[in-house]
């Protein structure tokens, strides 16, 4: 008897390994990562922007003034699906809450069009892209190929074309195109500290050509999102680091020195738990002197001009944020309490198993 | 068949449970998914009472454990930011129901489920003789008249 249950227990305890064995693949690369990064649903961020632009010149008479000023409110939420092979596509769609332009006339129609719907009813976008599970490699769900004969062959005249071309791009798209993958940003590992290089970049596996740069985790703070306070990891950038990645980039001189000549502060941050980013938060300030026509004659004016971007996380779906689950979120409860209601209803089976009459 | 659609619903909720706890106590995300999967087989195994219905509960149960999470997961995440102009974004989403290593879920939780119906088969079985002996033991047999 005892030599049977001890074959029994033997066969029990095999048939566990090869459980384990089977689900080994799960293991890969999941250190470093918090894995409900990859299957972001539900996750919604709003992403306000301001700008201002004023030119004048208060010497001559009468005195030129002429100001342009904006601001926008999108939603944006994220949602994901498993697209086969360890990759998991991602689609968005977006909704422009309001928006403000004070010489709306000098938009152009097209744009005015795109804003109105938009605003009207939202724009959900198809999976474009794909996460590679375990890591931050994103790739496109578009053939380029196909995407470029497509472009090539159509001929867009009017916003009514528009739809028409809308389908024939969306026919290349579907597969996971290898060739070309840029880092996510939504999310970094979690295994970072102060000082951790953070890297950017696109990379094009067939012509080996690749454009990256590296963001160094500067500080720490205590950052309010999603309803909550979450701890987080800064990577603080001014004008004169973004110059310096523009230059690295291979921008244009002219172009690194205006960038280096205006106050610029960027902050982004991620939360230390799940590595997932909390917001985005950018604030610019130059000044610079240009010539405009006015009458006929060339009058040299100073311009001043303000741009604020804010991307905020406004609910965290099924990102574990805090290192808490959606669940765990949703029911207010602790985790002790899901295990105690997994055992429950093992022993509510067990119940079932030895109390029901046989047939 | 109405045994097997009980001992699936119970095992997936067990599972589902399970699967929410923190990954640290159990060293890490996989331990996590292992656990959840044999609690979910197990206890489909536990309701089934049976070899073959345990196997086919605990299979289904491991074929859906992972699926199933996700969905209410999707849900709740819909539940929470409310209904909006998301006709692709709700497709893709409830295309999450596919894969995530179904196979190897659900050999593994056939398995599981199979055994654990298989022992609770036979206690049953042991049980119920004892109940025989116990009842011919203690009960005295009545002489018929003749």
């Amino acid at each position: 008897m005892a030599v049977k249950h001890l074959k029994g227990l033997m066969a029990f305890a095999a048939m566990l390994m090869l459980a384990l064995s089977c689900l080994a693949g799960l293991a890969s690369a999941q250190g470093e990562y918090d894995p409900s990064v990859f299957t972001p649903n539900g996750v919604v961020y709003k992403f306000q922007g301001s700008f201002s632009l004023l030119m004048e010149n208060t010497t001559v008479s009468p005195p030129f003034q002429e100001l342009r000023e904006g601001n926008f409110s999108l939603v944006i939420s994220i949602f994901s699906r498993d697209q086969g092979g360890g990759y998991y596509a991602w689609s968005f769609s977006i909704y422009l809450e309001n928006w403000y332009y004070n010489r709306p006339e000098e938009l152009p129609e097209i744009l005015t069009t795109v804003l109105e719907t938009l605003g009207v009813q939202g724009v959900a976008v198809p999976p474009l892209v794909a996460v590679k599970w375990g890591t931050r490699e994103t790739y496109f769900l578009i053939d380029f190929h196909q995407l470029k004969r497509t472009l090539q062959e159509a001929q867009p005249i009017g916003p009514e074309s528009a739809g028409a071309l809308a389908s024939q791009v969306l026919a290349a798209t579907g597969e996971v195109n290898e060739e070309v993958y840029f880092t996510n940003p939504f999310y970094i590992p979690i295994n970072v500290g102060l000082g951790t290089e953070l890297v950017y970049g696109v990379y094009n596996k067939t012509s080996g050509q690749q454009y990256e740069v590296y963001l160094i985790i500067n500080d720490e703070a205590e950052v309010e999102a999603a309803g909550g306070t979450y701890a987080a990891w800064v990577v603080r950038l001014n004008a004169g680091d973004v110059a310096d990645l523009l230059a690295d980039l291979g921008a244009d001189e002219d172009v690194v020195r205006a960038v280096r000549s205006t106050e610029l502060e960027i902050d982004v941050y991620y939360d230390k738990a799940s590595g997932w980013l909390l917001g985005y938060e950018s604030h610019g300030h130059f000044t610079n002197t240009t010539v405009v026509e006015r009458d006929g004659q060339l009058l040299e004016v100073n311009i001043t001009s303000d741009v604020d971007l804010v991307l905020r996380l406004v609910k965290p779906g099924t990102v574990n944020i805090g290192g808490e689950s959606l669940v765990e979120r949703e029911l207010g409860l602790p985790r002790e309490t899901a295990l105690a209601l997994g055992a429950l209803i093992m022993a509510l089976a067990a119940l079932w198993a030895f109390l029901r009459p046989e047939r | 068949m109405g045994s097997i659609v009980v001992s699936l619903i119970l095992g997936l909720a067990a599972g589902f449970f399970v699967l929410e706890i923190e990954p640290s106590w159990v060293g890490g995300t996989m331990g996590v998914s292992v656990l959840g999967l044999i609690t979910a087989a197990i206890t489909a195994g536990l309701a089934s009472r049976g070899t073959v219905r345990g196997g086919i509960s605990g299979g289904l149960a491991g074929l859906l454990l992972m699926p199933s999470k996700a969905l209410v997961s999707v849900l709740l995440a819909f539940l929470e930011i409310g209904f909006q102009p998301l006709a692709w974004a709700t497709l893709a989403s409830l295309l999450t129901i596919i894969g995530i290593y179904p196979l190897a879920f659900a050999i593994a939780g056939a398995i599981i489920g199979g055994i654990t119906g298989y022992l609770v088969s036979k206690i049953n079985k042991w049980r119920t003789r004892r109940r025989v002996q116990y009842y011919y033991y203690y009960v005295p047999v009545i002489p018929q008249s003749s």
